[in-house]
C-alpha cells in the first residue's frame, strides 16, 4: 500500500481529535497514528525507503506533526476531563452519611477527666485508695473518734467492726500523708458509699478529695485554690461563697456555695430559690490529723477539699434526677 | 433546731427580719434551713366569747351558742362538745376556713338549725392531741382576734440544721448568743435566784437518797423533791412555746422538763416520787440480758455498757436517753423528783444505739451539755412548777459533783490565727472577736499570746486552731482575701490507676462502646441468673448492715452487672448494645485489706448489630470473631499482642466451645466468650451477647509504653495465595502458628482471607484461603527466591497436616 502523504495524515488526525467527545476516543485516535502500529510511526518508519534529498524534511515533518498531535490529544483529554468535574454528579445528597459509630464515656468520668486534668494544671497529682477501709482510715486517723455525733454524719455500711465501706475520700488522704513527706499535692477521685437511698441519695456515689500540705499554706491559699478551680470548671462569671461549717479533720471548716449555674442567683428549682448552689466541704487541715499521720504542726500547715462528683456533673450536663447515673439506660449514657 | 422567733427575742432584742437572721445566722455557721409559720394555717380561726346557750330542738346532744366574734351580731353556732359554757372563750372557725385534714367550712344547717361556723377542739385544729372539748380560752380574751395572735403561735420559726460541733446551740440560749454577737446587742438570762441561799442536802435528805455507783459515766447528778404537784395541761404560754419548738406539749410538770431544756440545753427527767422504791435513785450499769421497758412502751434487752437509773428494786430510766414506763409522771402523780445530771457522752450515744432509742435527751448528752449548768437547769425547773402554782420545792438539793469541772484554757496566738487564716488582723481585734461569742482572753508577757478560758459550754474547743475558727467566722470567711499558694516542688511519683483507667475506657469509647457505671454490690438473686452458685460461688465480701437483699454483698465479677444492663436495655427496644464498664471487684481476705482484695476489671459486651445499617447496606449480627477483634484491637492499643486459647476451666455464664482465655506472655489475663444460651435466658435476654473480660493489670504489667517506631519498607512486597483442603477439625490458628515458626526470613506475614465450606468440598472438610506476604529488607525479591520458600511452606503444610489441594482428591 502506497503510505500517506504526511499532509493527508496530518489533516485526518487533527480532524479526528477535534470530532472527539470521550476520552477513550482519544485514547483510540493515540493508538492509531502514534501507536506501535500506528500511521505516524509507520510513516516514520518508513523514512529510509524515501529518496535521500526527502529524508531530512520529511522526517522533520513527521517528528513535529507526532509531537503537535501529542499536545493536541493530551489537551483535548484535559478539556473533557475539565467539563465533566464542573458536571453535577446525579446523587441525593440528603441520603443519611455511613456514619461510623464512636462511644461516650459515662457522665462521671467525663466530668473526673475535666477536674482532676484542671487541678493537675494547679500542680496536684492524683491519688487513690481501697474501697473497703479500714475503720482508723476512714474515721479515727481522721479525727472522728468511735462514739462520736459526727459518725451519724455519714450512714457507714460495715464489713465488720473494724472495717467499712468507705463513706468518703478523705482516707486517701491519710494513707497518702503516711508514704509521702510535705510538700504533697493530691487530687483523690473514687467510689464513696453511705447507706442511705432516696430521690437525692444513692448508696454508691462518687467524690473528689483535695489536699495541700506545705510551710505556710493559709485559708486565703484554700479560697485561692477552690475560686480557680471553680472558674476553671464553670466559668469566672461563678461567685463563690465560704460559710463556716464543721468536720472533724480541719480546723476551720467551710462549706463552699457558688452561685447558682443554672439561674445566675436569681433563685431556682435547682438552687432551692436560694441562689445558692453547696458543693464543695473545706477546710484546714486538722492538727490532729497531722499527729496521726506524723507530721510537725507547727512548721506545716495545710488545707483539705472534698466535692461531691454526681451533684457538679448534674449542674455541668444539666441532668435532674441522681438514679439515671446508675440504670445505665443506653439512651443517657450515648448522650456523652 | 427550731427556734421560734418571739420566744428568742426575749432573751435578747434583734433589729434584723427573720430573712436576714437567717442569712446571718447561716454565714457565721448555723446553716438556717427555712422559715416556717407552723401555724400559718389557722389563720383565718379568730376567738369568740358564748354569750348564750339554748338546746337545739331537734337533737339532744347539740346545743345552739350565740357567739360573739366582736361584730355586731353574734353567730348562731350548733355545737355538740359537752364543755361548752356561757361566757367561755373558744376559737371559732368560719365558714370558708380550710381545717387541717382538708374540710373547708361552709355555713350549713345541722338538724335544721342554721350553723354559721364552727367552735373548735385543739385536735381539730392540729394543735395538741386533746379532742376532749372545745379550746377553753383565758375569760378576758377579746372577741374576733386571730388565734394565733392569743394564743402567741404566730412566731416565724427557724429551722436551725446544727453541725454535732455546737452543742451549745441545741438551746435557746446558745442561739441568743451567737445572735447577740451578730446584733451586737445583750442577752437577759432568765434569773434562777430563788434557792440560792440553798445548801446541797437539806430538808430533802429525809426524802430521798442518790447513789452513784458509775462516777466515770456520771460525774454528776442532781435532783429535787418537789411536792403536792397538780398534774394538768400546761398553760396555753407553755403549751404554745413547745409546739413553735416541735415539742408535743403533755402535762405541766413533762412540758416544765421540755421548756427548760429548750431554754437551757440541759435535758432533765421528772420521775413520781411514790414510784421509786424506797426513795433511793441508783446510777449503775445493766447487767447484760437484763430487760427494761421505756416510756414508749417498748421492752429492750440492756447489757453491761448501758447506765441505768434505778430504785432500790427496779430500772427507772435509761441514763439521759429516756424514762421507763413505771414512774413516768401520770395524773394521779402528787410528788415529783426531778433529774438534772451530766452523763458521759460517748456512753449515751453508745447506749441509745445499741438500744435503738434517740431522743432529744441523748442527743444533747451525746453533744455534750454544758456541765457547769446542771443545777442551774435543775432550780429554773423547779421554781418554774412553783411558779405555775403546781407544787412546792422543799428546801435544799442533792448533787453528786465532787470536783468542778475544769476551765479549759488555751494559748492563742494572734500571729498564729493571722498566718492560718492567711489576715493580718491586730491585737484587740482577735480578742474582741472571740470575747464577742463568750471566750475571756487574757494578756500574757508576750503581746501576741493571750491566755484565753473556754467557758463550759463550749465543749467543742480544744485547741488554738478552735480559736481560729472562732475569729474567722466572726471577722467573716468572704472577708478573708484570696491568695494562691506558693508552690515548693510538689512533683511527687503518681503511682495511681487513673491515667490508665482512663486510657482504658478512652480506647473503649473508640472502639466505640458506651461506658457503665454498676453498684459494687449486688445480691444473691443476680449471682444465680449469673450462674455463680454451687462450685463457682466465690465468697463474697459481706454487708453488715446492707439496704436490701439485692446490695447485700460486693461483687465478685463485673460479668452479672453488665448482663442486667444489657437486659434491661434489650427490654427497653434497643437492639444493639456495645457497653463496658471498669471497676473493683472484691475478695474477702481476712488478714489483710489492701489491694490484692480489690481487683479492678474491664469488661464489655456486644449483641445485635456489627454496625449502623444504613439504606444500602444491611449489617450483619455480631458473633464471636467481633469480641475476639475488638478483644485484640483493644491490647493492640497497648501494644501488647493476646493469644487466645481454649479455656482451662469454663465459667457457668460462658458457652461451652465458644470462649476462650486471653494469654499475655504465658499469663491468662481474661476470657472472651459467647453468653451461654441457658444463663441469657434466665435474663430474658433473646439474642447472643459476647463478652470480653480482663483484669486491668493484663495491662499494667505487659504494656509497652514507647514502642519504638519502624522501619517503613524500602522494597516491595511479593504475595502468593494458597488454600487448602483440611478437615474441619484442623484450627486455622495452627496453620499460622506454623509457617511463622518456619522462622523463614523473607515471610513478613500471613494472613487468612477465605474460610469455606459448602459444595465444592466434603461434608467433613473446609477449605482455608492464606496470603503469603514475602519482602526482604534488602533487596527486590525474584521469583526464584519466593518459589523456593513458597515450596518449603506447601510441603511443611502438607508433612504436619492432613490437607489437599484444590483438584486433587
Amino acid at each position: 500500500m502506497e503510505p500517506e502523504s504526511i499532509d493527508g495524515i496530518e489533516q485526518q488526525a487533527l480532524k479526528a481529535v477535534e470530532g472527539a467527545e470521550a476520552e477513550q476516543e482519544l485514547q483510540e485516535i493515540k493508538t492509531e497514528y502514534l501507536g506501535r502500529k500506528g500511521k505516524i510511526t509507520l510513516y516514520l518508519r518508513n523514512i529510509p525507503a524515501l529518496p535521500v534529498e526527502e529524508r531530512p524534511t520529511a522526517g522533520k515533518k513527521a517528528n513535529l506533526l507526532k509531537n503537535r498531535l501529542e499536545k493536541a490529544i493530551n489537551d483535548k483529554i484535559e478539556a473533557i476531563e475539565d467539563a465533566l468535574a464542573l458536571k453535577p454528579a446525579d446523587i441525593d445528597i440528603t441520603l443519611p452519611g455511613r456514619k461510623p459509630k464512636t462511644g461516650t464515656l459515662h457522665p462521671i468520668t467525663k466530668i473526673q477527666k475535666e477536674i482532676c486534668s484542671i487541678f493537675f494544671k494547679l500542680g496536684f497529682q492524683i491519688a487513690e485508695g481501697p474501697e473497703i477501709e479500714a475503720d482508723w482510715y476512714n474515721f479515727e486517723a481522721l479525727n472522728i473518734p468511735k462514739h462520736h455525733p459526727a459518725r451519724d454524719m455519714q450512714d457507714t455500711f460495715y464489713i465488720s467492726d473494724n472495717v467499712v465501706l468507705r463513706t468518703h475520700t478523705s482516707p486517701i488522704q491519710v494513707r497518702y500523708m503516711e508514704k509521702n513527706e510535705p510538700p504533697i499535692s493530691i487530687i483523690a477521685p473514687g467510689k464513696v458509699y453511705r447507706c442511705d437511698s432516696d430521690l437525692t441519695h444513692t448508696p454508691m456515689f462518687h467524690q473528689i478529695e483535695g489536699l495541700l500540705v506545705d510551710k505556710n499554706i493559709s485559708f486565703g491559699d484554700l479560697k485561692g485554690i477552690l475560686e480557680s478551680f471553680i472558674h476553671n470548671l464553670f466559668d469566672k462569671q461563678t461567685s463563690l461563697r465560704f460559710r463556716p461549717s464543721f468536720f472533724p479533720f480541719t480546723e476551720p471548716s467551710a462549706e463552699v456555695d457558688i452561685k447558682c449555674v443554672m439561674c445566675r442567683g436569681k433563685g431556682c428549682r435547682v438552687c432551692s430559690n436560694t441562689g445558692w448552689l453547696e458543693v464543695l466541704g473545706s477546710g484546714m487541715v486538722h492538727p490532729a490529723v497531722f499527729e496521726n499521720v506524723g507530721y510537725d504542726t507547727k512548721v506545716y500547715s495545710g488545707f483539705a477539699f472534698g466535692m461531691g462528683v454526681e451533684r457538679l456533673a448534674m449542674l455541668k450536663y444539666g441532668i435532674d434526677d441522681l438514679r439515671k447515673f446508675y440504670e445505665n439506660d443506653y439512651r443517657f449514657l450515648e448522650q456523652f | 433546731m427550731k427556734i421560734s422567733l418571739n420566744w428568742l427575742k426575749k432573751f435578747t432584742d434583734f433589729k434584723s427580719s427573720p430573712e436576714e437572721l437567717a442569712e446571718a445566722l447561716t454565714m457565721t455557721g448555723l446553716e438556717v434551713e427555712s422559715i416556717d409559720y407552723p401555724f400559718d394555717y389557722l389563720k383565718d380561726v379568730i376567738t369568740g366569747r358564748i354569750e348564750k346557750i339554748t338546746p337545739h330542738p331537734n337533737a339532744d346532744k347539740l346545743r345552739i351558742c350565740m357567739v360573739n366574734t366582736g361584730e355586731s351580731e353574734n353567730l348562731q353556732i350548733v355545737c355538740g362538745a359537752p364543755n361548752v359554757y356561757e361566757g367561755m372563750v373558744g376559737p371559732v372557725a368560719l365558714p370558708g376556713t380550710e381545717l387541717p385534714g382538708g374540710i373547708k367550712l361552709k355555713k350549713s344547717k345541722i338538724r335544721g338549725e342554721v350553723s354559721m361556723g364552727m367552735l373548735c377542739s385543739a385536735k381539730e385544729l392540729a394543735i395538741t392531741e386533746d379532742g376532749s372539748g372545745i379550746m377553753d380560752l383565758p375569760g378576758d380574751t377579746t372577741p374576733g382576734k386571730p388565734l394565733t395572735d392569743v394564743l402567741d403561735l404566730n412566731s416565724p420559726v427557724l429551722e436551725v440544721d446544727l453541725t454535732p460541733n455546737r452543742a451549745d446551740c441545741l438551746s435557746l440560749i446558745g442561739i441568743a448568743r451567737e445572735v447577740a454577737a451578730i446584733e451586737g446587742t445583750k442577752i437577759t438570762f432568765p434569773a434562777a435566784d430563788k434557792y440560792k441561799d440553798e445548801k446541797n442536802s437539806g430538808d430533802i435528805i429525809q426524802k430521798a437518797s442518790v447513789d452513784v455507783k458509775d462516777k466515770t459515766l456520771c460525774p454528776r447528778y442532781c435532783a429535787r423533791y418537789i411536792e403536792n404537784v397538780k398534774v394538768a395541761p400546761s398553760p396555753f404560754w407553755l403549751q404554745s412555746i413547745l409546739l413553735c419548738s416541735g415539742v408535743r406539749p403533755i402535762n405541766n410538770i413533762v412540758d416544765v422538763t421540755n421548756y427548760i431544756m429548750l431554754e437551757t440545753g440541759q435535758p432533765l427527767h421528772a420521775f413520781d416520787y411514790d414510784e421509786v422504791k424506797d426513795a433511793k435513785i441508783i446510777v449503775k450499769r445493766a447487767e447484760n440480758g437484763e430487760k427494761f421497758t421505756a416510756l414508749d412502751g417498748k421492752e429492750r434487752e440492756l447489757d453491761s455498757e448501758i447506765l441505768m437509773i434505778c430504785d432500790n428494786e427496779r430500772k427507772v430510766a435509761a441514763a439521759g436517753i429516756m424514762g421507763g414506763e413505771n414512774s413516768e409522771i401520770t395524773e394521779k402523780t402528787q410528788t415529783v423528783l426531778l433529774e438534772s445530771a451530766y452523763f458521759y457522752p460517748p456512753s449515751v450515744r453508745r447506749s441509745a444505739k445499741k438500744l435503738g432509742l434517740s431522743t432529744d435527751s441523748s442527743h444533747r448528752f451525746e453533744r455534750g451539755v454544758d456541765p457547769s449548768q446542771v443545777k442551774r437547769a435543775l432550780d429554773r425547773a423547779a421554781e418554774l412548777i412553783e411558779e405555775l402554782g403546781n407544787g412546792k420545792t422543799i428546801e435544799g438539793y442533792i448533787d453528786t459533783q465532787e470536783k468542778e469541772f475544769e476551765t479549759k484554757e488555751i494559748l492563742f496566738s494572734v500571729s498564729a490565727c493571722n498566718k492560718r487564716l492567711g489576715i493580718s488582723l491586730s491585737a484587740s481585734e482577735s480578742v474582741s472577736y472571740l470575747e464577742s461569742v463568750g471566750f475571756i482572753p487574757e494578756k500574757t508577757d508576750n503581746p501576741d499570746i493571750f491566755l484565753t478560758k473556754i467557758p463550759s459550754y463550749r465543749v467543742d474547743v480544744e485547741r488554738p486552731e478552735d480559736l481560729s475558727e472562732e475569729v474567722a467566722r466572726r471577722y467573716g470567711y468572704n472577708n478573708i482575701p484570696t491568695t494562691f499558694p506558693f508552690a515548693s516542688s510538689f512533683e511527687k511519683e503518681d503511682s495511681s490507676d487513673f491515667n490508665l483507667r482512663l486510657e482504658i475506657k478512652e480506647t473503649m469509647k473508640s472502639l466505640g462502646f458506651n461506658e457503665a457505671i454498676n453498684y459494687s454490690f449486688i445480691g444473691s438473686t443476680l449471682l444465680e441468673k449469673s450462674g455463680l452458685t454451687g462450685d463457682f460461688y466465690t465468697k463474697p465480701v459481706k454487708i453488715l448492715n446492707p439496704l436490701s437483699e439485692d446490695q447485700s454483698v460486693m461483687r465478685t465479677d463485673l460479668v452479672p452487672g453488665i448482663l442486667e444492663n444489657i437486659s434491661s436495655n434489650l427490654s427497653k427496644q434497643i437492639s444493639t448494645l456495645k457497653i463496658f464498664e471498669t471497676g473493683q471487684v472484691f475478695f474477702p481476705d481476712s488478714e489483710q485489706i489492701n489491694k490484692s482484695v480489690q481487683k479492678e476489671y474491664i469488661t464489655a459486651a456486644i449483641t445485635g448489630s456489627r454496625r449502623n445499617s444504613g439504606w444500602d447496606d444491611k449489617s450483619p449480627e455480631v458473633d464471636f470473631f467481633d469480641i475476639k477483634g475488638i478483644a485484640e484491637a483493644f491490647f493492640e492499643e497497648f501494644n501488647i499482642k493476646p493469644e487466645f486459647q481454649k479455656p482451662e476451666d469454663l465459667m457457668p455464664y460462658a458457652r461451652n466451645g465458644a470462649c476462650a482465655d486471653i494469654i499475655i506472655n504465658d499469663e491468662k489475663h481474661g476470657t472472651i466468650f459467647e453468653v451461654s444460651p441457658k444463663i441469657l435466658k434466665n435474663f430474658n435476654i433473646e439474642k447472643k451477647v459476647f463478652i470480653f473480660s480482663s483484669p486491668i493489670e493484663a495491662i499494667e504489667k505487659n504494656r509497652v509504653k514507647t514502642s519504638l517506631s519502624r522501619e517503613i519498607p524500602k522494597f516491595p512486597a511479593v504475595s502468593r495465595d494458597i488454600t487448602i483442603i483440611t478437615p474441619k477439625s484442623t484450627e486455622a490458628g495452627k496453620i499460622i502458628t506454623l509457617v511463622k515458626n518456619l522462622n523463614q526470613e523473607i515471610v513478613e506475614n500471613i494472613l487468612l482471607f477465605d474460610v469455606y465450606q459448602g459444595e465444592a468440598v466434603n461434608d467433613n472438610e473446609k477449605s482455608l484461603s492464606f496470603r503469603i506476604i514475602y519482602r526482604s529488607p534488602k533487596e527486590t525479591l525474584k521469583d526464584k527466591q519466593v518459589n523456593k520458600v513458597h515450596e518449603k511452606i506447601t510441603a511443611s503444610l502438607l508433612k504436619n497436616f492432613e490437607i489437599r489441594f484444590p483438584g486433587q482428591d
